[in-house]
């Protein structure tokens, strides 16, 4: 039997306004009928009084207030509603630091950009079927940060380079140049 | 957002012993009620709104290119390059590019914006670098090209990705 996801209330936070709009779309086919959309960090703070939400899904790269900053609010503010409310973090951002960074911000599940309706709909089951407890130290509050595989969002980056390790390129130079130079004649012909 | 990588990482670390674990009550299953596993027929539901949204979205998307392709000619003209612009414009199409079925506009944005991070200084190489990178964009949406395209495609894919490597070299 599928989740009934009609009365879940959830905050979208995207900047890019046509991928609000998509995003928006697909929750609700996904049978998300309470979804209130912000631009940014800030219009969502100053809502939150006024609509609890069960889940945040969110960009990270916006202003004034960014996705992190946002989710850190969430888990440390005192005027945070439920310090406990899971975040999806939307990010085309894929490099390791920037993964660590967010993932010490307590974010509870990375949605690689380009998105599609199976990946949303994994990272929401995700937080439903797979929670993590939280942990708490000195200079942490979050779900636990060792029970999440974050290396599997870096996957596209390692597909280029496995594609160059199997030999797989074929190019007459080693200049720069010349590479492309192939690359422009190869375009003619796409 | 910087494009650049930070010398050093200053995420926060826990110490040794001061770790406590919260078990968390599953408020969103004590509200959405019983279930389990994915719904197919919901995913095909949305996966129809962004087939449905298709259209509208390659017209604009052909737009964004143009416009950018114009853009980045100008920076090559008055040699004023503006790459933090150049680069969240990259990243917002190649963001989007793949949800409607662009992967190589996905993959060729993301090796731009891997190129372009760490560029300071634009040198000759990297300005015609940087114009086939876009110009490839562009050739793929004009050209429809879905998917990962033919064998052709993923050759120029290796290329831009060998050329990136050589960049930062």
């Amino acid at each position: 039997m599928a989740y009934n996801l009609e009365y879940l209330q959830v905050q979208l936070i995207e900047d890019n306004r046509n991928m609000r709009a998509l995003v928006k779309a697909m929750l609700n086919a996904l049978g998300m009928k309470d979804v209130r959309d912000y631009a940014n960090g800030k219009q969502a703070l100053d809502a939150i009084q006024d609509f609890t939400p069960d889940l945040i899904i969110t960009d990270w790269m916006m202003s004034p207030v960014d996705g992190l900053e946002y989710t850190r609010f969430i888990r440390g503010d005192v005027d945070s509603p439920d310090i406990f409310t899971p975040v999806i973090l939307m990010t085309g951002h894929t490099e390791k630091w920037r993964i660590i960074t967010a993932r010490d911000a307590g974010v509870n599940e990375l949605l690689a950009k380009p998105i599609s309706a199976k990946t949303l709909y994994d990272r929401i089951l995700a937080v439903i079927e797979k929670p993590r407890p939280f942990v708490r130290t000195k200079s942490f509050f979050g779900p636990c940060r060792r029970r999440v595989n974050w290396k599997e969002y870096m996957g596209p980056e390692r597909r280029f380079r496995a594609d160059q390790q199997a030999g797989l390129m074929d190019f007459d130079g080693d200049q720069m140049d010349d590479g492309i130079d192939d690359v422009e004649r190869l375009l003619e012909s796409l | 957002m910087p494009r650049s990588v930070p010398t050093e990482d200053t995420a926060p670390r826990g110490e040794p012993g001061d770790y406590e674990e919260i078990a968390v009550p599953n408020k969103l299953l004590t509200k959405i009620g019983p279930g389990h596993g994915a719904n197919q027929a919901a995913i095909d539901r949305a996966d129809q709104i962004v087939e449905r949204m298709k259209g509208v979205y390659e017209a604009r998307l052909q737009t964004e290119l143009e416009n950018l392709l114009a853009e980045y000619e100008e920076m090559r003209a008055s040699k004023n390059f503006n790459l933090d612009d150049l680069h969240d414009k990259v990243h917002e199409i190649r963001g989007e590019a793949g949800t409607f079925g662009y992967d190589l506009v996905s993959d060729i944005g993301k090796l731009l914006c891997e190129m372009l991070a760490p560029i300071g200084e634009v040198r000759p190489n990297d300005d015609r670098a940087i114009h086939t990178h876009i110009k490839a964009m562009h050739t793929v949406v004009a050209q429809k090209v879905t998917g990962a395209g033919p064998e052709v495609a993923k050759q120029i894919v290796r290329g831009l990705t060998t050329i990136v490597d050589q960049s930062k070299a």
